[in-house]
């Protein structure tokens, strides 16, 4: 990791480069302020105002890139509650879901659904919030249980994230830049962060939008094509070799 | 303030007298301001026919206040307010909602305002145990309780590196600790330990190598066997029992490591014996606790399940709270032919069988308390290792043990684990 500074830092979280290493990642206070700032707009864009309850899904080591929402949420005078992204905190999203009036739900990704299902709970609970913001694949399979989940796509450190007009994921041009010319995109990160990153390759596809899109906003955006949906199916419960097992050393000399 | 060993040092080295002296300000303040907002005190308060006018101290408040527990608030809970009649202001003023872990139930949630007791009680904590402006603290978490920011590190000045409390994440934990240098590990639970074993093993490092640049362990979760004790002294870094102080705020070993500090300018604390009154110094009781300082929802005497050990001695570290020593769960205790059982009681025995630190096992409880006592227990297939030869050890020394017939059933300890959260698993299971 290149970090620029030395006790200014916020917190060091981390990306996933384009094999899917983890790269440590510093934001410094002004990186911080500067990623809440780009997040406050787009939860402004849901028309989220004081008083609403956002649930936010994702583990802890994605601190420094949930910990601007986490206070935007909060400058916005919303109430912010989280679950954790693994497979045994699925049947927190939906205990949260059920006990509170979830307004906006972000984050969601594929393996708490996993623990959702492991644990016996219908996906279907998740369209109890009234805006759902969720990874391609963790979409693709709320999709076919009939919601509409707005998209969020992790390009290396950044977020993009599909607005109400859905052309297009948000990134904040104020703090990178994606150059799409050579056909994979290469991400960029504004000079003034903590830490550098240049010609980033991104594991994810798409153009970039310069223009004014069609929800208002002057964020530029990213857009993916849609996965192609085949064969992305629900996995079931999982453990299924467990009671198996469990009967070989159990049963045997009883 | 930096070259102090504490970070609050007027409020954490109080004399007992200017203490008690503000808690009994503060609880008063907090039973009239909890009377008048909260539905469950109130209706509590009323049903008891007490009043706040008619307490004028923290004597009379022992003697006359009545319980709130776990079911009261989760009756209203279930009667659709998810604050369990707790909230004492307009839900808009709710900034976050933490969760309880819910190893053995639905999570409770935990509303609050701007200002996080807990914040406040862990960067005490984290600096007396020696984290510093600028230093790297290690955090290996779930965001569940007090979400992805950690405001104690805010506080301090001290720069946090984010984990996920998970085993997939300790390749990358041995990568910052070369990388980053940090000196204080935030925390470490017996699955983690397990995980990072574990892989120490598979690549060829020696652990205790590989955390020198660590001053300090902070432990959590629930109980640590002794194989684990012996293995974490192995290792060469001081480490720290911390736990929840009845939800209220943390609570965590100083460098005395003579029980955790419960911050009394925070909390109101009593331990109860197993009559209703209150236990003696240093005996065992539950923990009962009141907010003294959160105007969201203030816990008012709410009986937290926690069975504590628990002294108002002076501490060795300087400090003057109390201290207490997390013993175990009052609900965690199984009756069977007229025996009782708590996990502690099993504890011994299963570690005894087991090839793991981890000590993973669950009491079966039915709603009748005819024997056999069911444990359920951790068993992962190894060479020389017999499941049938396991199991019936295992009958036969908890019979010894427990003076109960025993029926061991064995599950991989994936099956254990999976019932998380990730630092700790329920103990006790309804069958």
């Amino acid at each position: 990791m290149t970090s620029r500074l030395g006790g200014e830092l916020w917190g060091i979280g981390r990306y996933e480069d384009c094999s899917g290493r983890p790269v440590p990642w510093a934001i410094s206070s002004a990186d911080l302020h500067a990623d809440a700032d780009f997040a406050r707009r787009r939860l402004e864009a849901f028309g989220l105002t004081p008083g609403d309850v956002v649930l936010v899904v994702g583990l802890y080591s994605g601190a420094a890139q949930l910990g601007p929402v986490e206070l935007a949420i909060r400058q916005l005078g919303a109430t912010f509650c989280c679950a954790d992204g693994t497979l045994y905190d699925g049947p927190r999203i939906e205990a949260c879901l059920r006990q509170l009036s979830v307004k906006l739900l972000c984050g969601l990704d594929e393996t708490p659904l996993e623990g959702m299902l492991g644990a016996g709970l219908d996906l279907g609970v998740i369209g109890q919030a009234e805006i759902v913001i969720a990874s391609d694949s963790a979409s693709v399979r709320l999709e076919a249980l009939g919601l509409r989940p707005f998209r969020f796509h992790r390009l290396g450190p950044a977020l993009a994230v599909e607005c109400p007009a859905r052309s297009g994921a948000h990134f904040d041009q104020t703090q990178w830049s994606i150059d799409t010319t050579g056909g994979i995109p290469l991400l960029t990160g504004g000079p003034g962060r903590a830490s550098a990153v240049s010609s980033l390759p991104l594991s994810v596809r798409g153009e970039v939008l310069a223009g004014q899109c069609a929800c208002g906003s002057r964020d530029w955006r990213f857009k993916v094509p849609r996965p192609a949906d085949a064969g992305i199916t629900s996995t079931g419960r999982p453990h299924d070799l467990v009671p198996q097992q469990r009967q070989r050393w159990n049963d045997a000399d009883r | 303030v930096l070259s102090s060993q504490f970070f609050e040092p007027a409020v954490e080295t109080m004399s007992r007298g200017d203490l008690e002296a503000l808690q009994q300000e503060r609880l008063l303040a907090t039973v009239e301001y909890a009377y008048e907002r909260s539905e469950l005190t109130r209706a509590a308060w009323d049903r008891a026919g007490v009043r706040p006018a008619d307490l004028s101290s923290g004597a009379d408040f022992a003697e006359l206040a009545p319980f709130l527990s776990k079911s009261m608030v989760r009756s209203r809970r279930s009667a659709g307010d998810p604050y369990g009649g707790l909230l004492c202001v307009d839900p808009s003023e709710v900034e976050i909602v933490g969760f309880t872990s819910g190893t053995t139930g639905d999570p409770t949630p935990l509303p609050r305002g701007a200002r996080a007791e807990t914040a406040k009680s862990l960067a005490r904590e984290l600096w007396g145990i020696g984290s510093r402006p600028g230093d790297r603290l290690l955090l290996a978490m779930f965001p569940f309780r007090l979400g992805h920011r950690f405001e104690p590190a805010e506080h301090i000045g001290a720069v946090p590196i984010f984990l996920a409390h998970t085993a997939e994440d300790v390749p990358f934990l041995f990568e910052m600790l070369v990388e980053q240098q940090p000196t204080v590990f935030y925390m470490l639970s017996a699955p983690l330990f397990a995980a990072i074993e574990q892989h120490a093993s598979a690549v060829g490092v020696d652990v205790a190598e590989r955390l020198q640049c660590l001053t300090s362990i902070v432990f959590g979760g629930e109980q640590m066997g002794t194989r684990m004790r012996e293995r974490l002294a192995e290792w060469g870094v001081p480490f720290y029992v911390a736990s929840s102080l009845g939800d209220i705020c943390s609570t965590m070993e100083c460098s005395a490591q003579d029980g955790c500090h419960a911050w009394e300018d925070i909390a109101f604390v009593e331990h109860l014996g197993e009559d209703g009154r209150p236990a003696g110094d240093g005996e065992r009781g539950e923990l009962v606790v009141t907010s003294l300082t959160d105007t969201v929802a203030p816990l008012v005497r709410f009986r937290s399940g926690d069975m504590v050990r628990l002294t108002r001695r002076p501490c060795a570290c300087g400090r003057t709270h109390a201290r207490i020593w997390p013993l175990g769960r009052v609900g965690d205790e199984v009756h069977v032919d007229g025996h009782s059982v708590l996990p502690s009681d099993v504890w011994p025995v299963i570690e005894a069988h087991s090839s793991s630190p981890l000590v993973l096992f669950q009491l079966v409880r039915r709603p009748e308390s005819r024997g056999p006592l069911e444990v359920r227990a951790a068993f992962d297939e190894s060479p020389g290792r017999s499941a049938p030869k396991t199991r019936r050890a295992m009958e036969d020394d908890l019979a010894e043990a427990l003076g109960v017939r025993t029926v061991v059933e064995l599950v991989p300890s994936s099956e254990l684990l999976k019932q998380g959260p990730p630092h700790k698993i329920p103990r006790v299971v309804d069958a």
